[in-house]
């Protein structure tokens, strides 16, 4: 069954540049999807509909069953139901990164999940040690290397155990070693229970991990 | 008038304020309390001998800091010093010299305290007192955003100057680069919009309801300990001090 559906989304940022054009897309649980396409044929555009960041055109956008709407996201329990299901890594990992330290950042989300401080406590320590980020807990975000910024930008999301997990260009900007250690720990996220999407350029990742490639065209249709 | 810009901004890049340092071994709640607790005593304070004591005790702690420390914490300690002594200058012909020299000795101590202060706590450890104090949580986050929205767009202004430097050398002419020096600022201004706009949308995917809050980092220590029987002491000495006027 679907966990994640498009049917016939369309989205403009104008009236003149189209960014999706009629999109049907059904993503199961237990999968990792890689998303190609060139630059600006709108793979973005639909992360943020996914996301919830975003609300298409036309078309509907089902997420578990559930259509999310402007209406839906408003209330601010449904908003918050829906973004513990969903992780989104961003491009950029600088604009995820705010908080004043990197134990900070990892336990923003899960206090916004609204967990006892020692779950928070706990679950901040799992992931400060199993993404390698002992020696830097204290450092501000914002004087991390790029590699580490991604690294702690992607234990923030794990950290908040979503089902479904959106990667936009995980590799971008990272040099071989970075790639490496990117990609096995996106090897070993695969599970059953999880949804992995990656938009990514890079083929040597679509081989390694992807179960299913969707290619996306310059004039913003699924092929 | 571009390099004095693009200076300035370097400078609060490597400005203390932002800088990383080794965590406090004392509890920054305690640092804080105990500094502002001190500032408030010797303010009350009518006997000199009470805030010349203090001064001594803090330029005891200031002669432990390395040279180039000391020599930053004293520069910046000379301003409001000397400024307070010229705003003080009409007592001394009044026949106040007395207090003109207890005012310039309490600022002087007042901002030596902070300065000492500011050597050993980060910003972000400052901020996570508010927190502590349980001061609304938008103050905290306002300040944490400030300090980094700062520091990334003031890379980004050095970086565009550099390229901009790297493009136009040979030409002096003032008037382009005073429109260059509108171009940077111009750009820095649209990225910072567009770099707040990602990053509130980067907090919604987190699930945002208005919690900002910290780990809690600090255990009560010896050094707490410590630091906390400096305040019965401080009292106890300002009574006698009081008392012997």
């Amino acid at each position: 069954m679907s966990y994640i559906e498009l049917k016939n989304v369309s989205f403009n940022y104008s009236d003149v540049t189209p960014a999706l054009d009629a999109i049907n897309l059904s993503l199961e649980k237990g999968k990792c999807y890689v998303l190609k396409g060139p630059n600006g044929c709108g793979k973005s555009s639909l992360f943020r509909i996914l996301n919830g960041l975003s609300f298409p055109d036309s078309g509907e956008y089902l997420f578990n069953g559930t259509a999310i709407t402007p209406a839906y996201l408003h209330d601010k329990k449904s908003a918050a139901q829906f973004h513990s299901h969903i992780g989104y890594l961003f491009q950029d990992p600088e604009v995820m990164l705010f908080t004043g330290s990197v134990e900070d950042e990892i336990a923003f989300g899960l206090f916004q999940l609204g967990l006892s401080d020692q779950e928070v406590h706990e679950r901040t320590e799992h992931y400060i040690s199993a993404l390698s980020l002992s020696e830097l807990r204290k450092r501000a975000p914002f004087n991390l290397s790029g590699g580490e910024k991604k690294r702690l930008a992607l234990a923030c999301i794990l950290a908040m155990e979503p089902e479904v997990l959106i990667m936009d260009e995980p590799l971008s900007g990272l040099d071989e070693d970075g790639q490496n250690w990117i990609t096995r720990a996106l090897q070993s996220l695969k599970s059953p229970e999880r949804l992995l999407l990656i938009a990514t350029h890079n083929d040597e990742l679509v081989h390694e991990i992807s179960d299913q490639t969707i290619l996306m065209d310059k004039y913003h249709h699924i092929m | 008038m571009t390099e004095h810009l693009l200076k300035a901004i370097a400078g609060i890049i490597d400005s203390d304020t932002i800088s990383e340092k080794k965590p406090s071994q004392v509890s920054p709640f305690l640092r804080l309390a105990v500094a502002v607790f001190t500032i408030i005593l010797c303010a009350c304070s009518g006997n000199a001998v009470f805030v010349i004591t203090v001064l001594t005790v803090e330029l005891l702690r200031l002669a432990f800091l390395p040279a180039e420390r000391m020599t930053h914490v004293l520069k910046r300690l000379a301003l409001p010093v000397i400024f307070t002594m010229l705003i003080m200058l009409p007592a001394v012909f009044l026949g106040h010299q007395s207090t003109m020299l207890t005012v310039t000795l309490k600022v002087a101590e007042s901002v030596l305290i902070l300065l000492l202060m500011n050597e050993r706590l980060s910003w972000k450890e400052v901020t996570g007192v508010f927190s502590e104090i349980h001061l609304p949580s938008v103050i905290t986050m306002t300040l944490d955003t400030t300090v980094r929205f700062l520091v990334m767009l003031g890379r980004l202004a050095s970086r565009i100057h550099e390229a901009y430097l790297l493009r136009s050398f040979g030409h002096r002419n003032d008037r382009r680069r005073m429109s260059a020096a509108g171009g940077i600022l111009g750009t820095v201004f649209l990225k910072s919009s567009r770099l707040s706009q990602e990053s509130f949308e980067a907090m919604l995917c987190r699930g945002f309801n208005g919690t900002y809050r910290r780990v809690d980092g600090h255990k009560f220590s010896v050094w707490d300990t410590g630091y906390l029987v400096l305040v019965p002491v401080l009292v106890i000495f300002f009574i006698i001090t009081q008392r012997a006027l």
